[in-house]
């Protein structure tokens, strides 16, 4: 180092040590998002853009089951089991109670029920579907052929006869190429999220429409809590409560969704989750 | 806001992550003291972090100290474009090129004292060049001003200091 930069070094450093830190900021919403933005895009245990594309998949999967859970709860009236051996194609998504839906290769030999998931925490006033016999097609339920298997399950709050808002939990142990691992290979190439998400449903055989990926991002944030990572989605209204918590523990990534709910209780929830 | 940068792995966003829970009410500081605005602050802030996920491998590099030095370099950068968006057509001067080794035979504390006269556009280009190695094109690139500019600027204040130096002799 010369004397000119030494002088550069000195002068930096005296100036730096000068700078006074006003009062606490107080940081606009707006600015927070786009922090958020910033910082998180590439971090953590799943980066940002693994987690996009995890949660991405997770709703195309969810849709898959809301499909199946539709066509099972018109002639199953016990468990609902679902096996398929290969990807499974979903022709349309419509809305109304329109649903096609086509399963190639479906094998029921390897069936099995999937352990349900205990609670410690309920919000008060909600019931949970599971020992609700009057909606007895409300089962715990996933299916799994060694590589895909969801857990669910879910809880009303009735207002006046009515159903007013529900709460369900998925668990995902593994999924057919669309689980975490597979989603990491991803994160390596230089595509954007919606090619990656192009790729994922291309290569996996599904036919879907793909979730804005970039209006997602804009609502996700994350925190840790005794040491747990949790992944929130805000609603996209952001008068509304509830919201989704992801979080992964003990090798397993939980969804927890709740409606008309704050993050504060949707957290007890997910804190007593087994 | 500009189209995001990214960086590469969580061991670069942890450090981004770090960086920001260490400074961000400093930058902030720095920013709404020139500024006067909350919402020019805000913005201030965000460019800033913006120039220092582009430059994540640099600061891997530094020590506390000097991470907290260039991040604070850039965000007056940032600042003073702020209040100077208005006039990006400003004139200046080419001068003639001047070598730093001229100001060996002179004492650091001497050369500190006259750096510290200079303008601040002038000592955050200087800051950048000789303390953290930017070239020309990289502070042209995080300032969007052309790297003739920035080259102009340079030797000018190099010239300023000479000139007083001189003077003093």
């Amino acid at each position: 180092m010369n004397n000119f930069e030494k002088a550069c070094f000195d002068s930096c450093e005296k100036w730096v040590n000068s700078i006074e830190e006003t009062q606490e900021p107080i940081y606009s919403s707006n600015h927070i998002k786009k922090m958020n933005t910033i910082l998180y895009r590439n971090r953590g245990l799943f980066n940002r853009k693994t987690f996009i594309v995890l949660v991405a998949c997770i709703l195309l999967l969810v849709l898959n089951i809301v499909a199946f859970a539709y066509i099972g709860s018109q002639t199953k009236s016990k468990d609902l089991i679902f096996y398929s051996q290969n990807p499974i194609k979903i022709g349309g998504y419509e809305s109304g109670s329109s649903i096609r839906v086509r399963v190639k290769g479906a094998n029921s030999k390897n069936d099995k029920l999937i352990e349900n998931l205990e609670y410690g925490y309920i919000p008060e006033g909600y019931v949970d579907l599971l020992i609700d016999e009057h909606l007895s097609n409300k089962y715990a339920w996933g299916y799994e052929n060694g590589k895909y298997r969801i857990f669910n399950r879910e809880f009303e709050r009735y207002e006046n006869g009515e159903v007013a808002d529900r709460i369900y939990v998925t668990k995902v142990v593994e999924s057919n190429g669309m689980n975490v691992q597979n989603a990491k290979i991803y994160t390596d190439s230089d595509k954007t999220g919606e090619e990656l998400m192009d790729d994922l449903l291309n290569n996996n055989g599904i036919e879907a429409v793909s979730p804005d990926l970039y209006e997602l991002m804009e609502r996700v944030t994350d925190f840790e809590e005794n040491g747990i990572h949790y992944y929130f989605i805000a609603p996209k209204d952001e008068s509304e409560m509830g919201g989704e918590l992801y979080w992964d523990y003990d090798g397993y990534l939980y969804i927890l969704t709740g409606y008309n709910l704050p993050l504060e209780e949707l957290i007890k929830i997910a804190k007593d989750v087994k | 806001m500009p189209a995001l940068e990214k960086v590469e792995n969580a061991d670069d966003g942890n450090l981004l992550l770090q960086l920001y829970e260490n400074y961000n009410k400093l930058v902030y500081s720095l920013a709404f003291i020139r500024l006067k605005n909350h919402d020019l602050a805000e913005e201030c802030v965000q460019e800033t972090f913006l120039t220092v996920v582009k430059k994540i491998d640099m600061f891997k590099g530094l020590d506390e100290g000097h991470r907290k030095n260039l991040i604070c370099t850039i965000a007056r950068g940032k600042a003073v474009d702020s209040i100077r968006k208005e006039n990006i057509f400003e004139f200046v001067p080419e001068p003639e090129e001047l070598d730093i080794s001229y100001f060996d035979p002179f004492q650091s504390i001497d050369l500190s004292e006259q750096i510290e006269k200079l303008s601040e556009t002038e000592q955050t280009y200087i800051y950048l060049k000789f303390c953290y190695g930017f070239s020309n094109v990289e502070i042209a690139k995080t300032f969007k001003k052309s790297a003739s500019y920035i080259g102009r600027v340079v030797n000018g204040s190099l010239l300023k200091i000479k000139k007083e130096l001189e003077e003093k002799i």
